[in-house]
């Protein structure tokens, strides 16, 4: 084996901030996606629910969580337009990885709203609470201080799994790495630099993390 | 002039289990109602049912001389204390108060914080205003919980053994905050086990018996000169002494 040498991807370091840019524009919108989606149907799935609409969301959830996240970013990608609704690839990664996510998170904010004391919701009501109010001011709060390790962890896969989005043309950090391997063939160099940037990006989540559950945890149950 | 609560003949059952059997009960304004009864007598599914809670299968509750139909609508003229107080544990003390004003009430900011101190004051927990629950005893979040259903002005304050899960000491002091609401006419109904700590201040007394209440009447009818068997053995069991 030849000894390091980075020297020869140089050339190409210019591309770098555009492609970091659009894996974290996927990671990023991928997450407040998820995050949006996880709330909503947690707390609906929390819920008795018509049994249509429980059906329904059962069904996104398993099948999101049952199937590969490739076949999934295909199918948004390449499948739907068949069905006449057509994206740019960008936005067929944050949706599929955004609907992906949620699916998951969905389930931990719903373990989480059903850990929340009944006498919480109770003592809402008595005070003029409508369930609306309650679920907003008083369940959630809770309920998301609970799960914010997940949600972390959840940040963190969004910005790894975001490398299988170099499937579609895009140029995010993979497909760049893929791109310049094929141009320079120092896939040992590029692939290590690949593996720190996004090590670097999610080891700085977990500080983020860290420092959410510090200033979340001011209170006790 | 009707009376501030009127229940007629209120039956509830869980599955086959009666736990209400014909509940027939008057408050009026200002009365301190003590209901006692041992464990399992419905008292807890009484006050639950008065304060919407829950649902009664036969029978009618009526608010001042009108029937309620939606349960949830009681919520306004009714404040409740529990067992386990259900503070919110998110908001710091004063936030428990000033939180429900401005979501319920729409109360302005200052407004809320001004009601906040007054009844802080009144409980004697404005040097916590700023702590969370979690770093209180249970005589403080018991006294805070009483505090933030007083917020809402309630006409009836419903209190599901406050004490029951404090030490004697703790259940002195709130047992100090209630007697001090009983001075300003507060319209009370207290379950309890404490009977000596009520009876200094309570108007009246209802024994619950197996969903009946037994015996009803003023604070010294009860303890002294009543000849209802069931409320003599029960005052006998938790070796009641009179004042
Ligand atoms: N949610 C419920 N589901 C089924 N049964 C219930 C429920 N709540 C109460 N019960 C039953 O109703 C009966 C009366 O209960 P309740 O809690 O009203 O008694 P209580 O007088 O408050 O007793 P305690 O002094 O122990 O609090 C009991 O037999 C209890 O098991
Ligand atoms: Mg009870």
């Amino acid at each position: 084996m030849n000894s390091l040498d980075f020297s020869p991807l140089l050339p190409y370091a210019g591309l770098l901030p555009e492609a970091l840019k659009i894996t974290l524009e996927i990671g990023m919108a991928g997450f407040m996606l998820a995050l949006v989606i996880a709330v909503v149907v947690g707390t609906l799935r929390s819920r008795k629910l018509p049994k249509a609409a429980g059906f329904l969301l059962s069904f996104y959830v398993e099948v999101f969580r049952g199937t590969p996240l490739l076949v999934q970013l295909f199918f948004v990608y390449y499948g739907l337009p068949s069905a006449g609704i057509r994206m740019e690839p960008v936005m067929a990664a944050i949706l599929t990885m955004g609907l992906n996510s949620g699916s998951y998170l969905s389930e931990n904010i719903r373990a989480s709203i059903l850990a929340v004391d009944k006498g919480q919701y109770e003592a809402a009501h008595m005070l003029g609470y409508t369930p609306l109010q309650t679920n907003i001011h008083i369940v959630l709060p809770q309920a998301m201080r609970v799960a914010i390790p997940s949600f972390m962890n959840g940040f963190s896969s969004i910005i790894k799994e975001t490398s299988i989005v170099s499937v579609l043309p895009v140029i995010e950090l993979t497909k760049l790495g893929n791109q310049v391997y094929a141009k320079t063939y120092h896939p040992f160099e590029i692939y290590i630099l690949l593996g720190v940037i996004y090590f670097c990006l999610t080891y700085f989540l977990t500080f983020l993390a860290k420092w959410l559950e510090r200033r979340a945890s001011k209170w006790q149950l | 002039m009707a009376a501030l609560i009127a229940m007629r003949d209120v039956k509830k059952s869980y599955g086959e289990n009666v736990v209400l059997n014909g509940i027939n009960l008057e408050v009026e304004k200002g009365d301190i109602v003590a209901i006692i009864g041992s464990s399992g007598s419905g008292k807890s599914t009484m006050v639950r049912c008065i304060a919407g809670l829950e649902d009664i299968q036969s029978g009618k509750i009526f608010l001042r001389g009108e029937e309620i139909i939606d349960r949830n609508s009681v919520v306004h003229s009714i404040g409740m204390v529990f067992q386990n107080f259900h503070l919110f544990p998110h908001y710091t003390v004063e936030e428990n108060i000033i939180k429900p004003l401005r979501t319920v009430k729409k109360m302005d900011l200052k407004a809320a914080k001004e009601k906040s101190e007054e009844l802080l004051r009144k409980v004697r927990l404005s040097e916590s205003a700023r702590q969370y629950p979690s770093t209180m005893s249970g005589g403080q979040k018991q006294r805070l919980a009483i505090a933030r259903a007083l917020a809402m002005n309630p006409e009836i304050l419903v209190f599901d053994e406050p004490t029951s899960s404090l030490d004697p000491e703790l259940a002195h002091e709130v047992f100090r905050t209630i007697k001090d609401l009983a001075t300003e006419g507060q319209t009370m109904l207290i379950v309890t086990h404490q009977i000596n700590a009520v009876s200094h201040f309570a108007t009246r007394v209802a024994f619950l018996d197996s969903g009946i209440i037994e015996a009803d009447g003023a604070c010294k009818e009860i303890f002294e000169n009543s000849d209802n068997q069931k409320l003599k053995q029960f005052l006998a069991m938790v070796e009641f002494n009179t004042i």
